[in-house]
């Protein structure tokens, strides 16, 4: 009997999907999607969460409040979703930190992204343009490694620009009994400081907070948070000793571009802090996008993301040759940009396409391998 | 070859009534390419508005034909259910299926509307098609020997084929391939005539005959066998009806392919044009290989807009519902280096179609006729 329904287990979904190819070719879901989403903009298989509000934190960031759809899990403090948004016609794809308390989502199933507008950010402009509430996005599960790890040892937070939200999510939702933790907040010009009076005011909360819950507690585990101007210079080891003298006994957390969290690697790393005590994440900036483009091109790097392979110096190099150098045995066609057999999908990173000269940009994409040239470090899906 | 564009002396490969030097070749195509780039910067949500428009019309049109086709007790519903599914697969092959596989739409990052993961509802798998259809006929376009659509290696249109008496029968070929056309198209890839001249074996071809069961085969399930079965006793009218819709296609889709690169003014190329080919005389050939024919909007977009075959190989990979407002310009660029814009309408394009196939049917000389 058991033998019996094992082979009808396995069987079944393959008839089914054999079914649905044979009278759709595609699966049911997918015919039926168009039709159905111009009923129901909600209904379909993605993930999906509609916009309830949209908020200036500072003349230049928008925050927005989701609600995510039944099939969404919830999520950890520090981690993101990415955010998949139709913006004239073309779908883009961009990760952003949950900013908001766990509380907001267990009770009410609403969480909070901070979107900080980037001077050639395709998605970010929209945002902060034309979206509007009510509207439906596509989004991703909560994801990311960049979580609050142990409680034990007191916590140094040093955030740059936007990277303020994956750390904003952390102090909001952290343990009443964590030990003080320090926060050096970096960025550009007066005004410019996302959640700047929630910050300030974390001490205060605390307070509230500790004295409903014990009472008579000192608050000595309250954050101490400094709000750093890069105007008045950039971080430096000077200054980060001076905002927190006992770094070395801390666990650390940065979070802000890649260049800034590799340049404050580089300070710790001199100072001689172990590895082991620091956690990091780095996003790509669209402002970053134009330094990464006159980068020497010896530092250029093409990762094959299904094969696990890479390859060194992309120099005059398409990334159809460079598939066929990494052996991949890569599908194409006219190799002149006319037949598009070897598109395949970009999921980061630059290329400039050989006929028109344009750079692209660095979320995921379908490229034509045959015409395009890697800028940088670039990610194919082959 | 890049020292010779500077020169004013012709393509050493063009065909011998090339009218431009390599200088103005090299104009023409910056011209092309320049009205290319307006029209890719310019592409945004009502092209995609359009496109899933049709979608859903094509998709609304199936439900409702198939419906109509198992409910009707009449000839007059049942021909209204025939003409939805026909319609339906007709904008499925044509503006939607030709297209997206095109590459029209990956600039949307839209995995429904994806080039190379889009599989039609026609016998032919996708990618078959993409391979002899984008690759094949977009780059060799009407090059004798190397585009295989050329003639579909059936017929004979040009006295540079020699003839032989079994073109006499093309006519019936042609008719063949009208009725047929889907399963043609299929079958593409088989390459039966080299498998006839001997210079492949059926052997080779095993793997493209197990992917051309697979799909053909689900086609063939969905169409005769799951829907009539479907309708219980009334299984026959199902099965004739879904037998009906097909055809409607493959006429219209024959009729429409034909016209684009079958008709009196359609040139044909030698093979030695491909070596070196430079940007320009690729354009050239693109012109010179294709024609148009005039109609209203619904009729383009029946086509696929296929109506507008000269800029469709020009731009392959431009939305096609923009052909039509790029027309204009195309035809001012011809008349400026005073190249030939083949156009007409439906039925004069179809007439040099049918006077071709006769034509050359027959062999070249006067002598060789009596």
């Amino acid at each position: 009997m058991t033998e019996i329904n094992e082979h009808t287990d396995r069987q079944t979904p393959d008839f089914m999907a054999w079914l649905q190819s044979a009278l759709f070719n595609r699966k049911a879901v997918e015919y039926f999607h168009p039709l159905l989403t111009a009923l129901n903009p909600l209904s379909g298989p993605e993930l999906k969460a509609q916009v309830l509000g949209v908020y200036s934190e500072t003349n230049s960031a928008k925050r927005l409040r989701l609600k995510p759809r039944d099939n969404w899990n919830g999520f950890l403090p520090g981690q993101y979703i990415s955010i998949t948004l139709e913006v004239n016609g073309k779908n883009i794809q961009r990760h952003y930190s949950i900013c908001s308390e766990l509380a907001l989502w267990e009770n009410e199933g609403l969480i909070d992204i901070a979107v900080q507008q980037a001077p050639n950010g395709e998605m970010s402009n929209w945002i902060a343009h034309h979206i509007k509430s009510n509207a439906v996005i596509r989004i991703s599960q909560a994801t990311g490694e960049f979580t609050s790890k142990e409680n034990a040892t007191p916590k140094l937070f040093i955030a740059g620009g936007s990277g303020i939200t994956a750390i904003f999510s952390m102090l909001i939702n952290r343990d009443s009994d964590d030990p003080a933790p320090t926060v050096i907040y970096t960025a550009r010009g007066e005004g410019n400081h996302l959640f700047k009076n929630q910050l300030t005011h974390l001490n205060d909360t605390k307070m509230k907070t500790r004295n409903n819950l014990v009472n008579n507690q000192t608050n000595d585990n309250a954050p101490s948070v400094i709000l750093h101007d890069s105007i008045d210079g950039r971080l430096n080891e000077k200054t980060i000793r001076e905002y927190c003298p006992d770094l070395a006994d801390r666990s650390i957390y940065i979070c802000g571009s890649h260049k800034f969290t590799s340049g404050i690697n580089q300070i710790l790393s001199d100072i001689g802090i172990e590895k082991e005590a620091i956690h990091s994440e780095a996003f790509i900036n669209s402002g970053d996008l134009h330094t990464t483009a006159t980068l020497p091109s010896s530092d250029s790097l093409i990762e094959f993301t299904r094969s696990k392979t890479q390859i060194q110096d992309t120099r005059n190099k398409t990334v159809l040759e460079l598939a066929e150098a990494a052996q991949l045995n890569p599908k194409a066609g006219c190799r002149s940009g006319i037949c598009h057999q070897c598109k395949c999908r970009k999921t980061s990173g630059i290329v400039m396409n050989a006929l028109t000269g344009v750079e692209s940009s660095s979320g995921m994409e379908d490229i034509q391998a045959c015409i395009s040239f890697p800028i940088g470090h670039v990610k194919i899906e082959l | 070859m890049t020292d010779s564009l500077s020169q004013t002396t012709p393509h050493p490969h063009s065909s011998p009534n090339m009218p431009l030097n390599a200088k103005q070749l090299e104009q023409f195509a910056q011209e092309l390419d320049a009205l290319k780039e307006n029209i890719m910067a310019d592409l945004g949500q009502t092209d995609v508005d359009h496109i899933r428009h049709i979608m859903r019309l094509s998709r609304g049109s199936e439900i409702v034909g198939r419906t109509l086709i198992h409910f009707s007790l009449d000839p007059i519903t049942w021909s209204l259910g025939v003409i939805g599914l026909g319609v339906s697969k007709i904008l499925e092959n044509m503006e939607l299926g030709h297209n997206i596989m095109h590459g029209q739409y990956d600039w949307t990052n839209d995995p429904q509307l994806n080039s190379q993961t889009y599989e039609w509802d026609t016998a032919c798998e996708s990618d078959s098609w993409r391979y002899t259809h984008n690759y094949e006929h977009h780059t060799y376009t009407n090059i004798r020997g190397k585009d295989r659509d050329y003639g579909y290696g059936l017929l004979r249109l040009s006295h540079d084929i020699p003839w032989a008496p079994r073109h006499l029968a093309q006519f019936l070929n042609f008719i063949g391939l009208t009725v047929f056309f889907q399963w043609g198209v299929a079958l593409h890839e088989l390459e039966i005539e080299r498998i006839v001249r001997r210079e492949i074996s059926l052997k080779d071809k095993l793997p493209f005959l197990k992917r051309f069961l697979r799909k053909g085969g689900k086609q063939a399930f969905k169409d005769y066998l799951f829907f009539p079965l479907l309708a219980g006793p009334f299984a026959p009218k199902v099965f004739l009806g879904n037998l009906a819709a097909n055809g409607l296609r493959n006429l219209w889709a024959s009729s429409v392919i034909f016209c684009g690169h079958f008709t009196e003014g359609a040139q044909s190329f030698p093979e030695s044009v491909c070596e070196n080919e430079t940007r320009g005389h690729w354009y050239y050939r693109q012109l010179l290989g294709a024609g148009n024919f005039t109609g209203n909007r619904w009729l383009h977009i029946l086509t696929g807009h296929l109506s507008f075959q000269i800029e469709h190989h020009l731009f392959p990979d431009i939305p096609a519902h923009r052909y039509a407002e790029i027309s204009p310009k195309i035809k001012d660029i011809c008349e400026t280096y005073g190249l030939p814009y083949n156009t007409g309408s439906f039925w004069s394009q179809y007439k040099t179609v049918v006077q071709r196939v006769l034509k050359y049917s027959l062999p070249p000389t006067k002598a060789a006729l009596a």
